[in-house]
């Protein structure tokens, strides 16, 4: 079993995980590095799929399945400016939410990951990173790569 | 301004650092990676036979054979290989030449890391008093200090009306001294010494705050930089080279001193700085954005909490200015023992080298505080 449906109950978001990187749309894929694409053996647009039953509330974007470490990843392409921060944290509270009725006893998003849609805009000292690290969402530049998933 | 290229290749412990100096520059790197060594090479390259002359004035002898040991420090002679090449804009430096580098002034004024304690007992030594263990960027800083002390037709020393821009007494007041004074004063056995005044109470030097030990040989040095009245620098220098300025200081008070470098560049000064302080960097990414967005000049006195003024516009348009040239580097192990220097100026937060992006090791640390706070989190998620 692929890593996203392994931690889905079997239900309608389960049936919208998509193979490889499919469900990114073609202008997120930029953000992850070609070297790891290979290694995500599925995706799910988490923004689209609750946007019917939550199109009120932040949504995060993507579920990447790790299939090198078994584990699901969360990744956000977002402006990457200090005054979008608490944007990006509020979206990360929504998604567990939304998630939390879909995900199986005892398991979760491994890690994440804010990439960067522009130009960065805040310094890594500022602390804009330990904001990030207390909700737990690492801020990886414009794009995805290997050392993140570390 | 066109830029300066030291090059410096196999001598001790630096394999090989390139350093295209720019109008403010700033070196970042380790412990021991050799950033002192460097600058020091930057001094002798330029003023040679201003530093023989004064070991000459001092009783010493130095010949091809010892002069590394009485510019770098006695013991540090087999730093110098046959190996060991240094330039300064493509032109040798050689251990035979550098007697003959300069014109005999001072162009390059070094304030080095060693200043407070140079300072024995709130008096500065003379060259010749201190031994030739001492590298002598900091004998000559002592001699200058001494000269200052000795100079003085007035004993105070901060605050000083026409010695800097008021704004900048302000920093300084609020982050240092805290409505002291800093004067000269002669103690019960009649000898003149720094005091720290404060109403009634008069504080030796050594009772002073760290802080307060170390910013006060900085100001000093800066009080030669920027005269009064109406003359922009001192003639002949050119150059200022700045070790460590955080060393003891609150972020308040480095914040307050780095707007006294802007003055020093705006001036005509070429500085040159070590640190190894996050908030000297933040510092020089900051400029690099406002630049690049030819962002107005109220927002560099905006980032460093003063208001705007007609006295600071100059200074800060001056480093906004494309023309003055900003420059960052690393210096690193590459290999043990092996240090090489790495241009970071852009100091891309996102850039794929991690020396650029981790500003060369200054962040790297505070990020595994922040890495491990991180998976905690992340780990109760999963968990709940």
């Amino acid at each position: 079993m692929t890593p996203i449906r392994s931690i889905l109950t079997t239900g309608t978001l389960s049936q919208q995980v998509k193979p490889g990187l499919s469900a990114l749309k073609s202008t997120d894929k930029k953000h992850v590095e070609d070297a790891i694409r290979q290694r995500f053996a599925d995706t799910l647009d988490i923004d689209t799929a609750f946007l019917q039953t939550h199109a009120a509330d932040n949504r995060w974007d993507y579920l990447l399945g790790d299939e090198e470490s078994s584990t699901v990843v969360a990744l956000e392409p977002h402006s990457a400016k200090s005054d979008e921060v608490s944007t990006v944290i509020k979206k990360k509270q929504k998604a567990l939410e939304q998630l939390r009725p879909h995900l199986k006893a005892g398991k979760g998003i491994h890690r994440w990951f804010w990439v960067a849609s522009g130009t960065v805009q805040f310094p890594n000292v500022d602390k804009v990173e330990k904001r990030l690290a207390e909700h737990g969402i690492t801020f990886v530049g414009p794009i995805l790569k290997k050392k993140h998933l570390r | 301004m066109s830029s300066t290229r030291l090059r410096i290749q196999n001598f001790a412990h630096i394999a090989d650092a390139s350093l295209e100096l720019g109008d403010l520059t700033v070196l970042v790197g380790a412990q021991g990676t050799g950033k002192s060594l460097a600058l020091q090479w930057l001094k002798a390259a330029l003023d040679g036979k201003q530093i023989v002359r004064a070991l000459q004035g001092a009783g010493q002898q130095p010949t091809e054979k010892n002069i590394i040991d009485l510019i770098f420090g006695v013991g540090m002679n087999p730093a110098w290989t046959d190996q060991t090449e240094v330039s300064l804009n493509g032109k040798a430096v050689t251990r035979k030449s550098i007697s003959r580098r300069g014109d005999g002034n001072e162009s390059v004024f070094f304030i080095p890391a060693h200043r407070a304690s140079l300072i024995s007992d709130g008096w500065a030594a003379q060259f010749q008093r201190i031994s030739t263990d001492t590298p002598v960027v900091a004998r000559m800083f002592s001699q200058n200090l001494f000269d200052l002390f000795s100079d003085r037709t007035s004993s105070a020393l901060f605050p000083r009306e026409r010695t800097l821009k008021e704004v900048y007494r302000k920093l300084i007041d609020d982050a240092v001294f805290h409505h002291g004074e800093v004067g000269l004063e002669e103690d019960q056995q009649h000898n003149k010494r720094l005091r720290l005044t404060h109403g009634e109470s008069k504080l030796p030097f050594m009772t002073w705050t760290a802080g307060q030990r170390e910013f006060t040989p900085l100001l000093l040095g800066l009080y030669h930089l920027l005269p009064s009245r109406k003359i922009p620098k001192q003639k002949g220098i050119d150059w200022v080279v700045i070790e460590e300025p955080e060393m003891g200081l609150h972020p308040q008070a480095v914040t307050a001193f780095l707007l006294l470098v802007l003055d020093l560049v705006w001036r005509g000064y070429r500085v040159v700085l070590t640190t190894h302080s996050p908030v000297v960097l933040t510092m020089m990414w900051a400029l690099r954005v406002l630049r690049e967005r030819k962002a107005r000049w109220q927002l560099v006195c905006s980032a460093f909490g003063v208001s705007p003024s007609q006295q600071l516009k100059p200074v800060a348009e001056a480093i906004l200015a494309s023309r003055c040239s900003l420059r960052t580097y690393v210096m690193e192990f590459a290999q043990p023992g092996r240090v090489h220097a790495k241009d970071i100026s852009h100091l891309d937060p996102a850039a794929e080298d991690d020396a650029e992006s981790g500003w060369g090791g200054l962040t790297a640390f505070t990020s595994n505080f922040t890495n491990a706070v991180r998976a905690a989190v992340s780990e109760s998620e999963v968990g709940e």
